[in-house]
């Protein structure tokens, strides 16, 4: 109890000049909607976020031609500077004994990637949220993903990570508001999953800082991973801007990789 | 590089899973012998977010559908399916983006 209040005492003494120093989007802030305690209402449905194919729907009816193609902007990082993100790169910085390994992580994909083969992508490379639930005390996060639909309940009150989590693929989070941006605080990660697609491998010492702001009527988010173990830096990902959706969510269908060794090649795409 | 395959059969089963649908086929070969072909295409959300659901294949199965693929390398009768022709007519196709230009013209 006593390292959560030296803990709390110590945000709260620190948020002035967090948010002194956060180009937060001001400008808009009168705007946007707010929930009974202030804090902007980050709630409802959020367009889907996870990668498709790259391809449309060419349906054909009785000679009447429609093609269906797929908004996937959710899904694209924004190279541009938007109000109230952090300045970022477009890609980690790997100590020099690494980046081999992650080059060949990245070529060999379709063998050593575990989202290949269903398994779960885990924080931050689910990215963000379908669903926001916000309540005074937490935060809830529902998901729609390949392998599974996992949520993620946030505290929001101040308390601390749990101590000696164990280590799972969306880890321990503890949240915050700095000014009008929620920053959650992410820990306590198994060593297996990859933070991106690139073959972006971490050790057991990762950090997650994801930020969650309103942008006009969207969701921007912005993820900020932390291992000084193999990175050489922080790596503060570019943004993404999600738009709300009217798409509710549904049970993602189970999840069977039966293909693997059809493979003859070994990225993911283009393998036959 | 790739094998582009058109075969016309018996739908016989769509199974809606992840990460790629599935469907099944039986196809007569030239020498007249009965074949088993499985095809697998995009992930059930790519096809919803399209405008497809399973009903919408499903309601052929047991009648003809042509569909056109991507055999595997390996040369199974496995492939990846890039159109079906349902009984009705109906075609579904995966295609570029880009052929939104040519659809509007």
């Amino acid at each position: 109890m006593k390292v959560r209040l030296v803990w709390a005492v110590g945000v709260l003494a620190l948020l002035p000049l967090i948010g002194a120093a956060q180009p937060t989007s001001k400008l808009s802030s009168n705007s946007i909607k707010r929930t009974a305690d202030g804090h902007p209402d980050l709630s409802g449905i959020w367009q889907f976020a996870i990668d498709l194919p790259p391809v449309a729907l060419k349906k054909e009816v009785n000679g009447k031609v429609a093609l269906n193609t797929l908004d996937q902007s959710a899904r694209q990082p924004v190279r541009e500077t938007i109000s109230g993100a952090l300045p970022f790169t477009a890609t980690p910085s790997y100590k020099p004994e690494f980046q081999e390994k992650v080059k060949d992580l990245l070529d060999h994909e379709s063998k050593t990637d575990e989202v290949f083969y269903c398994g779960k992508p885990g924080v931050p490379r689910i990215g963000p949220p379908r669903k926001i639930v916000q309540l005074p005390n937490e935060i809830i996060f529902f998901y729609e993903d390949i392998s599974g639909d996992p949520y993620r309940i946030i505290p929001t009150d101040g308390r601390a990570h749990r101590k000696s989590p164990n280590p799972s693929y969306y880890g321990d989070s503890v949240a915050r508001w700095e000014g009008d941006t929620l920053v959650i605080d992410v820990t306590g990660f198994v060593d297996s999953s990859w933070f991106g697609e690139e073959g972006y491998f971490h050790s057991d010492a990762m950090h997650v800082i994801e930020r969650l702001w309103r942008s006009g009527e969207n969701l921007a988010y912005q993820v900020t991973v932390e291992d000084p173990k193999v990175l050489t830096a922080p790596w503060t990902e570019p943004p993404r801007i999600i738009k709300p959706s009217n798409d509710p969510l549904e049970e993602s269908p189970r999840c069977v990789e039966t293909d693997g060794n059809k493979l003859t090649n070994l990225d993911h795409h283009g393998q036959r | 590089m790739t094998k582009r395959i058109t075969l016309t059969g018996t739908l016989t089963q769509v199974d809606w899973i992840n990460p790629h649908i599935k469907v099944a086929m039986e196809v007569k070969s030239e020498a007249g012998k009965v074949e088993n072909w499985g095809f697998e295409s995009n992930p059930p959300a790519w096809f919803r977010r399209v405008g497809v659901s399973r009903a919408d294949l499903a309601k052929a199965i047991g009648q003809t559908v042509k569909v056109e693929g991507v055999r595997a390398k390996d040369g199974s009768l496995y492939g990846y399916l890039q159109k079906i022709i349902l009984p009705d007519g109906t075609s579904l196709e995966l295609v570029s983006p880009n052929a939104a230009a040519e659809v509007g013209k």
